[in-house]
């Protein structure tokens, strides 16, 4: 695209131009790459059981949707006695609480939260690597989150924990997609273009429709004689 | 070439029509399948006055239908089905002149029906009121004229043709909620309640000229509810029950009388109820009856000296009616008694005598409930007795015609109109397979002993054939005596009938005889054979109420056993919500005899919570019970049956429910925690889906019951695709508009125990109603495109692609990667009411699409019109794998509407369930009417046809085996000849 731009200024406010016209939230093109669009604070739990007390553990930054561009920081995510709860929560088969922010609390309602569990031996073994899915709507908002440790199955491995300093996270944005349509335009065109197909074919081929389907027409008059020489003989019968 | 290949591709396509259209020959038309026809619960009952008296019975019902009934066997002369919600509600209904008036004011319609023919003879638009505001019919001026009373105006209509003689709008309409509207001499009446202040009224002249306006205090007056009117009178009762305030409209100066009804020695009165009596003794004077002190039943007149009379008192009288026959004016009544009885008087009321004839005591089963409403019509029999024929429209919707002698003529049961939920159970297997299957299920290992009991099972066996064979033989030539002998052995062959039903209650070969279990939501349940939908039991709770969930009401049936674990009895429970105390209510029975579970409390088991979430655990305890989860509002279980609380703490940490804030859009998932208090939910999982406007209105996850057998489809390439098949895949529909008046829906894909979203999709400008069927590894769904103004289907599925992670097991928390999902969308031409898959025993017969249109029929669609692979261009590869080449409209085969002529209306649900035979599947579809019928999606493979011809087949086996052994005689006879040479 920048091509077509002979100053690289003018292109960016083009740019961002259209993109304030058309969706005022996401960002346009490569050139704004690395400015981040909006963040979210991570938080998670080593507790089990009921009313968990969540900490912060990092900040995922959303560059681009529609590219998937994200990237997270989680320095000073944990504490070493994190991770001995950690260890308890895998004795316990217990499982590891993540959650993000998506509505900030008004004075009519308390904030909402959107949230995700993986269990917490596979985060153990894997040594604290984790994939977190970030699923917003068609407009940017945040609808839910899903975290998975990389190491599916728990084999009951003890892993180093100089392992243990920090998260090794990868993280992807899904964002909502349009819905299947009928495609009726295409299916149009599709019939047309076969329509004028005809039409040249027609001028090529202009044999007349008998001398066309001669040999699907004759074994359909045969059939038909012998059904209809059949009949009277059916007919007599019941009289 | 390309043009050469076109008729092959025709060729090709016609022959796939061919093979999936499924028609029905004319004999079968009602061979397998019923229908039946219901009008739901009856608000307004006349007897037609025309023509011969009391043949006919005019109704009207909350489902939006006006209907006569025939009075004589209870049938349906002919019905009309109103616009559906509430521009099809209808406030009133008046007959007059052999028309039947329904003013629909939702709508802002009044029409006129022929009460004979049930045809439309005028319709005439009047102002719409909203859904709060109930309008009133009267008729005025010699009944020429149809007052109307809708949407803050009075209009006023010829009754004959409809035709508008003058409106008018009424004045402060934004505090007064004008209501009643009544012919007085030459004027009109229009009085309207303002709660809290005052009560006003208008009075116009013939010509719509304003007589009168005035208003008078009544600060007392909380509701119109606590007001009737009748006869230019409104009567009022005091919400403490004890003073009744009167006040005649058509004078001037207006005020209200206050009587205190102290004064006749009652108490605590509620339940004003007026009736309208237009002989000359009564003549303006309106007449009208409280309730006090819980039953008494008590008869007041205003006389023309606005004095109070007390008319009547009388004990325990569930509901009464005014009938005038020539010059007597009779008060009926019907009051319950202990078992299955009821007692109807007849009380001449200037007498104040009870006329003996017209008392008498009547079958009334406790499973009516309390009756409701009564109407009545009074006539002459040749030899000049009084006769009398008796309506009564009870609690459970249902109308039961009594006559004179007490006699039910007829029942309809129109709690069948409003099915919430329905199961269909299979029978038990006959008592000689019954004992056998004991046999095999006692774990005893000693040799001698399984010998002696083998050995007297089958001798019993035995002699049971013995005396079942004697007991047909006598059945017979029973029968044939029963020819001569008159009705007064009726009881006793109504016995033997219920003898040859157990007998015939029983499992058949294939387990196409099933006992359909219906769910109503008045809180009866039925038990309906599936054979003819004949009604086999019916209980009633009326303390059972539905509970909302996604913004509609639901009344979940659970199968907690089913028939297959004998000697254990099959057990199914209701799950709802206690009338009054509005916490949870469990109700538990039987579901082939209809008996109440016996160590039950009489209106179940009551929970200490509202409802969250409840299922049906996929395990057993050791009596093969599938214990009930109910996650109450307040996080905590309730498990059902009681000692079953430890199995399900022992699979708590593999037990995940999850629940939806509808109006929020938070889902959420929770885990199990055993705790001291029993077991809590904890949060695991959150997802916000609250758009602006949105709100969830549908959450379908999968059948348990659905079997699959293939894991993957065969690509033209001779490579597997491999389904995405995750048990707990959830579909989430939220829809709204978004502030701007454009309609969205979105839908998402969530799995039930991780949260996980697996996919998520919007619909720009397309809304509901949207019906979505969940199965295998796709979901298809309809709804309104707005843009386009069509109905679209739209078809996702999920492959896992070319290789499966994990082939024994799936597991939530340890997920494949995400799946593949195919989309794909089509037109559809009709609107869609409801549709659901089909479903087989073994799930190797192919899938097919029920789907109930608004006009009446029920279409069968192959999935494979439904294929997210359709290719636009046909390839060698999409044509070996038999692919439909993609058209964007889907075909509407009339030959494919099971239904045939037997249109069936406001069709909420169809539930399929599978049959013994792999071929066949069952099919219930309700709503307003009932129509049941088999499916069979690849026909019928496995089933030899009625006209099979055993005898050709049989002689062409016979003389092969005749031709090879001679050919082998001969042979051999040869072969030694030719040794011999």
């Amino acid at each position: 695209m920048p091509k077509f731009c002979s100053v690289l200024a003018a292109c960016n406010a083009l740019i961002v131009f259209v993109g304030l016209i058309l969706f005022s939230t996401q960002v346009a093109g490569d050139d704004e790459y690395y400015d981040t669009l909006s963040s979210l604070n991570l938080e998670h739990t080593f507790d089990s059981g009921l009313n968990p007390v969540y900490s912060r553990r990092g900040v995922i930054s959303i560059h681009s949707i529609t590219s998937n561009n994200a990237d997270i920081d989680q320095e000073d995510s944990h504490t070493p006695q994190d991770i001995t709860k950690l260890k308890a929560l895998v004795k316990s088969n217990g499982m590891y609480r993540v959650r993000i922010m998506s509505r900030p609390a008004t004075a009519s309602s308390p904030a909402q939260y959107v949230q995700s569990f993986t269990p917490a031996c596979g985060l153990y073994e894997s040594s604290l690597s984790d994939h977190i899915e970030i699923h917003l709507d068609a407009s940017g908002n945040l609808i839910g989150m899903s975290i998975d440790s990389i190491s599916p199955h728990c084999t009951g491995i003890q892993p180093p924990s100089r392992q243990m300093q920090e998260f090794n996270s990868t993280v992807d944005l899904i964002q909502t997609t349009s819905g299947p349509f009928p495609e009726t335009s295409t299916y149009v065109q599709k019939i047309e273009q076969e329509r004028q197909e005809k039409m040249k074919g027609g001028q090529v081929d202009n044999r007349s429709f008998i001398a066309k389907y001669w040999m699907y027409i004759v074994p359909l008059v045969i059939i038909m004689m012998f059904a209809n020489t059949a009949d009277p003989n059916q007919g007599g019968g019941g009289r | 070439m390309k043009v050469q290949h076109n008729p092959w591709i025709f060729l090709l396509s016609v022959a796939f029509l061919v093979q999936l259209c499924l028609a029905l020959y004319e004999d079968q038309a009602g061979k397998f399948d019923w229908r039946h026809q219901y009008i739901g619960r009856a608000v307004h009952a006349t007897f037609d006055q025309s023509g011969v008296q009391g043949k006919r019975l005019l109704l009207s019902t909350e489902q939006n239908v006006v209907a006569a009934v025939n009075a004589r066997n209870g049938q349906l002369g002919w019905r009309h089905i109103l616009e559906e919600g509430d521009s099809g509600r209808i406030d009133d209904m008046i007959v007059v002149n052999n028309f039947v008036l329904v003013l629909c004011s939702g709508g802002g319609l009044v029409r006129a029906f022929h009460s004979i023919s049930g045809s439309l003879q005028w319709e005439a638009p009047v102002p719409a009121s909203p859904a709060q505001k109930r309008g009133d019919l009267a008729l005025h001026g010699g009944d020429d004229q149809l007052l109307v009373l809708s949407g803050d105006s009075i209009t006023v209509l010829n009754s004959d043709t409809g035709v508008e003689v003058w409106t008018k709008v009424l004045s402060n309409t934004g505090t007064t909620d004008y209501v009643y509207t009544a012919s007085h001499g030459n004027d009109i009446i229009v009085a309207g309640i303002s709660p809290g202040s005052h009560v006003s009224k208008v009075i116009y002249t013939k010509k719509g000229e304003v007589k009168l306006q005035e208003s008078f205090p009544a600060a007392w007056l909380a509701s119109q509810e606590q007001c009737q009117f009748s006869k230019g009178h409104l009567i009022c009762l005091s919400q403490d029950g004890s003073i009744v305030y009167h006040a005649r409209l058509d004078s001037n100066a207006a005020s209200f009388i206050a009587s205190s009804i102290s004064q006749y020695g009652l108490q605590r009165c509620q339940q004003l109820e007026v009736f309208s009596a237009d002989t000359e003794l009564y003549e303006g004077m309106p007449i009208f009856s409280v309730r006090c002190d819980t039953k008494s039943f008590n008869l007041f007149i205003i006389k023309a000296n606005t004095k109070l009379e007390l008319l009547k008192t009388l004990k325990e009288v569930d509901s009464a009616e005014i009938i005038q026959f020539e010059d007597i004016t009779v008060l009926v009544t019907i009051s319950r008694e202990d078992g299955d009885k009821a007692t109807m008087a007849g009380i001449d009321l200037e007498t104040g005598k009870e006329m003996t004839e017209l008392s008498v005591k009547v079958h009334f089963p406790q499973h009516h409930g309390a009756p409701n409403q009564l109407r009545g019509v009074l006539f002459k029999h040749k030899d000049g007795l009084i006769g009398m024929r008796i309506l009564v429209i009870s609690e459970d919707h249902s109308l039961v015609l009594y006559q004179q002698s007490g006699k039910v003529l007829w029942l309809r049961e129109e709690a069948l109109a409003s099915i919430m939920s329905v199961e269909m159970v299979d029978l038990p297997v006959s008592q000689i397979m019954a004992k056998m299957e004991d046999e095999f299920g006692n774990q005893n290992n000693d040799l001698l002993s399984m010998f002696v009991r083998r050995f007297t099972t089958q001798f019993q066996q035995v002699q049971a054939f013995i005396l079942q064979l004697r007991q047909r033989l006598k059945a017979v030539r029973h029968h044939h005596h029963h020819h001569q002998v008159e009705e007064a052995e009726v009881e006793q062959d109504e016995e033997e009938e219920e003898e040859d039903e157990e007998e015939y209650l029983t499992r058949d070969d294939f387990n196409l005889h099933k006992m359909i279990v219906a769910v109503t939501s008045c809180g009866k349940i039925f038990g309906l054979d599936s054979q003819n939908g004949h009604v086999v039991w019916r209980l009633y709770n009326p303390l059972l109420v539905p509970f909302t969930k996604q913004g509609r009401s639901v009344l979940p049936l659970y199968v907690h056993r089913t028939t297959a674990h004998f000697p254990h009895q099959p057990q199914c429970s209701i799950l709802g919500l206690h009338k009054t105390t509005r916490k949870g209510l469990l109700f538990t029975f039987h579901p082939i005899s209809g008996v109440a579970e016996e160590n039950m409390p009489a209106s179940g088991f009551e929970l200490n919570h509202g409802i969250l979430q409840a299922t049906l655990l996929t395990q057993m305890d050791s009596e093969f019970l599938r214990p009930l989860v109910v996650l109450s509002t307040d996080l905590k279980y309730f498990v059902y049956p009681r000692e079953d609380t430890d199995l399900v703490k022992e699979l708590a940490p593999s037990l995940y429910m999850f629940s939806s804030n509808d109006a929020a859009g938070i889902l959420q998932g929770y885990n199990t925690v055993p705790t001291d208090q029993g077991l809590v939910a904890d949060v695991m999982w959150r997802l916000d889906l609250k758009r602006e406007g949105h709100a969830i209105t549908q959450v379908v996850p999968k059948r348990l019951d659905e079997r699959v057998n293939s894991q993957g489809i065969v690509l033209g390439d001779r490579s597997v695709m491999y389904k995405y098949l995750n048990p707990n895949l959830v579909v989430v529909i939220a829809e709204g508009d978004d502030g701007q008046g454009k309609n969205s829906f979105n839908v998402y894909l969530v799995d039930g125990v991780s949260g996980r979203l697996v996919f998520h999709c919007n619909h720009k400008k397309s809304s509901g109603p949207i019906n979505v069927v969940h199965s295998e590894n796709w979901v298809v769904y309809n709804f309104w495109n707005q843009k386009h103004r069509r109905v679209e289907l739209a078809i996702l599925e999920m492959y896992e692609g070319k290789e499966q992670s994990n082939t024994t097991d799936f597991s939530s928390l340890h997920p494949p990667p995400p799946p593949v999902i195919m989309r794909q969308a089509y037109t559809f031409p009709g609107h869609i009411s409801a549709m659901a898959a089909t479903i087989t025993e073994i799930g190797i017969t192919s899938k097919h699409i029920l789907i109930a249109m608004q006009n009446g029929g029920i279409l069968e669609l192959a999935k494979a019109f439904l294929d997210p692979r359709r290719p636009e261009n046909p390839t060698a590869e999409s044509r070996e794998e038999g692919l439909l080449p993609y058209i964007p409209e889907l075909p509407r085969p009339f030959e494919a509407t099971i239904n045939y002529n037997h249109s069936v209306y406001n069709i909420r649900g169809i539930h399929t369930v599978a049959s013994g035979l792999e071929s066949t599947c069952l099919v219930l579809a309700y709503g307003l009417d009932l129509f049941y019928d088999r499916v069979m999606p690849s026909r019928m493979f496995d089933v030899l046809k009625d006209d099979f011809d055993y005898f050709f087949i049989g002689s062409v086996v016979v003389g092969m085996i005749l031709v090879s052994l001679l050919t082998q005689k001969l042979a051999a006879r040869k072969a030694l000849n030719r040794a011999w040479k």
